[in-house]
């Protein structure tokens, strides 16, 4: 038994260094004292830049250890150390604020308290003046009081109180000289409690859901006011115009729709296709309401209005059936007014125009065209008539009328160009003499 | 006696200090105690720091999460990292607003109790601590510390819902809220009465005052405006103080929005912090009265809800 006394306490050291969650060093730590067991968690957090866990740290260590020359050189120097950066980022930060770059006076400001955690000017410029960089301020002077800064600021005394409760100071006491206080602004415009944009939002987005479009209209104003550029009110007033133009659209209100189609934002999903629709629809209505106006000058048997107002349209849009019909309409009756009225040429212009198809526009086409070759022929006869009594220019008259109602005239042109040519020898032998 | 050493260390999981030395040694900066079968991290913050909710500053210095009997912990009785500054950046807390809590489905931008439930079970399993308007006024003014993953979540209301559906929720995970009510409005129809405000407090909940909407002063009528607005920040402290017999340091600005005036007239009338509701984090060096707070809403998916939940800025500080 005695024998197996040292392997038994190997298996117990084992189990005890191994089986649990100890470590190696935790193992050293039970073998150290205290105070080296906290000296090495102190040097620990000083490596680590954790300094005021460190000096604090070492405060242990050194109240465990009286005479701890490690731990009272590790606490000065700490200590001197803190004040020294404190000292020096402090002064960094007044430079920085002064020149306003004010970034880089907080990190400044901040790095101080991170070495001298209770560095009052540095927590007064942190709180106070860098949270207050738009606020005016006031020196306090000889002399001065709440009342007399009142008085000479805001023309009115009463605001005394104000500036000291503004300032955390006590207005029944009197002020220290170079005092810098903060100036509140106190004018009734300010005292006007600025508008929630989220809540006019909600609101927006509730009269939208109601279709109450007018409200949104005037609360996304409201909050383009306050908030330019604000991109939900912007959606919304967009969606209220859009949905409204839509409901305009199918009242057949168009060019309403159009007006409230045109105030979307260019970027809202559906702008173009809506105003290139309506713009459609427009023309659209424009064409119905000519064809109308064709259809009673057509009844009241005004062809020639009624053939403009069906050209017109036809113009905008050849492919419509009914106007197409109605310009054949007028036309036809326009043409046979014209052909019964003798004026050929413009009944034959008018009927070559039209389907020939449409009635007897055929026929009476022919019929124009055959009358305008007899008259061209008439014509021609009595150009060759004074042609041979030498009137040259009756003559040169006739033919050009035989070639207006038929320019195909076998003769005419001919006969019209030899008589301009002699005509124009004779005046020539004149001049000369 | 080695062995006895071994098999005590070796048990305990954690790094346990040598027994043996000074059992309790006190300094201005320190104590050092060793642990009793009936102390624990918030025992000995209660007895040594006067504050249970500063047990994690012993936990987070003695670098450990449990508090065995027989552990020796060093309590350090000054804040040693005031505002959260480290080299490579400083704390900022997050304050939760949330406008409205519903339990039906709607398209408002109410938040659904579920998510809140799923928001507040989020904090609470991920490191989270949310922190009285006390202690946050601590971390602004008095140099004092919060844990590395402070929050507040706050309500701005009277009605009902707070107490329904926030407070349940908020309670079974172990967290606290602020809510700032009208007193003009509790125990009116659909809101909260005294008594569960009562309950709320009792349970570590804040009351604070949300402020009234107050017509804008003509500009010869300055004079009565003032008067007013002071009627509305000290009327309703008497009123609470009376009813739930707790002091009322804190105000929600109507809107969200303060001005000058605003907060001179709350330092005047010993108000501690004033909430806006302009978005953003708090570091410790923020003006008091113009604590901004992120607004949650109904449509937030949780990675929108953890962008608010910044808690810290990084910035070289060295």
């Amino acid at each position: 038994m005695r024998s197996l006394r040292p392997l038994l306490t190997i298996v117990v050291l084992a189990t005890a260094l191994c089986g649990c969650a100890s470590t190696w060093q935790d193992f050293q730590g039970l073998m150290s004292s205290p105070a080296d067991t906290y000296r090495t968690k102190a040097r620990d957090l000083q490596s680590s830049g954790k300094l005021q866990q460190a000096l604090l740290t070492w405060r242990v260590v050194a109240e465990l250890k009286k005479d701890d020359a490690e731990a009272a050189n590790a606490i000065q120097t700490i200590e001197n150390d803190q004040r020294q950066a404190a000292r020096k980022h402090f002064q960094q930060g007044l430079k920085h604020y002064k020149s306003g770059d004010y970034p880089n006076a907080r990190r400044s400001f901040l790095t101080t308290l991170r070495h001298q955690p209770r560095h009052k000017k540095a927590i007064y410029y942190l709180k106070v003046r860098l949270q207050n960089t738009e606020q005016p301020t006031y020196q306090v002077r000889p002399g001065d009081s709440f009342t007399r800064i009142a008085s000479n600021i805001y023309n009115d005394a009463t605001k005394a109180y104000t500036i000291a409760y503004f300032n955390d100071l006590d207005p029944r006491r009197p002020l220290l000289i170079g005092t810098t206080l903060l100036l509140p602004a106190l004018d009734s415009t300010y005292l006007q409690p600025r508008t929630d944009i989220r809540a006019l939002i909600d609101k927006a987005q509730k009269a939208y859901e109601k279709k109450q479009y007018q409200r949104v209209y005037a609360l996304a104003q409201k909050i383009e006011n306050e908030a330019p550029g604000n991109p939900k009110a912007r959606w919304l007033a967009d969606a209220a115009h859009f949905d409204e133009g839509k409901r305009l659209l199918d009242q057949k209100r168009y060019l309403a729709a159009l007006t409230q189609f045109k105030q979307i934002s260019d970027a809202f999903k559906g702008r173009d296709k809506a105003i290139a629709d309506t713009r459609a629809q427009i023309r659209q209505l424009a064409v119905e309401e000519k064809l109308q106006e064709a259809k009673q000058l057509l009844r009241a048997n005004k062809w020639q209005s009624a053939f403009n107002v069906a050209e017109e349209i036809l113009a905008h849009d050849p492919s419509n059936t009914q106007a197409s019909i109605l310009f054949s309409n007028a036309g036809y009756n326009l043409g046979k007014q014209l052909l019964d009225q003798g004026k050929l040429i413009q009944a034959a212009d008018l009927l070559s125009r039209i389907d020939p198809a449409y009635e007897d526009t055929g026929e009476l086409l022919s019929i124009a065209r055959a009358r305008m070759r007899a008259m061209a022929e008439n014509h021609y006869r009595d150009g060759v008539k004074h042609f041979i009594n030498e009137d040259l220019e009756s003559a040169i008259q006739d033919w050009k009328q035989a070639l207006s109602l038929n320019p195909d005239h076998p003769k005419a042109r001919q006969d019209m160009d030899n008589a301009q040519r002699l005509l124009n020898k004779l005046r020539s032998l004149e001049s000369k003499q | 006696m080695l062995l006895c050493i071994l098999a005590a260390a070796g048990c305990s999981g954690h790094f346990m200090p040598p027994v043996g030395g000074p059992s309790a040694i006190e300094t201005n900066d320190f104590v050092m105690v060793t642990a009793g079968p009936e102390d624990s991290l918030v025992s000995l913050a209660r007895t040594y720091l006067n504050d249970e909710d500063k047990a994690w500053q012993i936990a987070a210095f003695n670098d450990i999460e449990t508090l065995p009997s027989g552990q020796r912990v060093i309590i350090p009785l000054k804040p040693l990292n005031p505002g959260g500054i480290q080299h490579d950046g400083y704390q900022t807390v997050p304050v939760l607003h949330y406008p409205r809590l519903t339990s039906k489905r709607s398209t408002s931008k109410a938040v659904h109790a579920l998510d809140f439930k799923r928001q507040m079970q989020y904090l609470n399993e991920n490191g989270y601590s949310t922190i009285s308007l006390d202690q946050f006024y601590a971390f602004l003014s008095k140099g004092g510390e919060l844990p590395p993953m402070a929050v507040a979540v706050t309500f701005d209301t009277t009605r009902s819902w707070a107490y329904e559906i926030a407070y349940p929720i908020l309670k079974a995970n172990g967290l606290t809220a602020a809510i700032f009510i009208r007193t003009e409005d509790v125990g009116k129809k659909g809101r909260m009465n005294w008594t569960q405000l009562a309950e709320m407090a009792a349970d570590g909940m804040d009351i604070g005052l949300h402020g009234s909407h107050m017509k804008p002063p003509a500009k010869e009528d300055v004079k009565t405006f003032l008067e007013d607005f002071e009627k509305t920040l000290s009327e309703p402290k008497l009123t609470i103080k009376k009813q739930l017999k707790i002091p009322y340091r804190y105000y929600a600005y109507a809107g969200g929005t303060s001005n000058d005036l605003a907060i001179a007239m709350l330092k005047k009338h010993g108000y501690r912090i004033g909430f806006s509701r302009e978005g953003g984090v708090n570091p410790f060096f923020a003006d008091n009265f113009k604590i901004k707070r992120s607004t949650i809403y109904g449509d937030y998916t949780m990675k929108q809800y953890h962008q608010n939940l910044k808690t810290f800025q990084a910035a070289e500080l060295k």
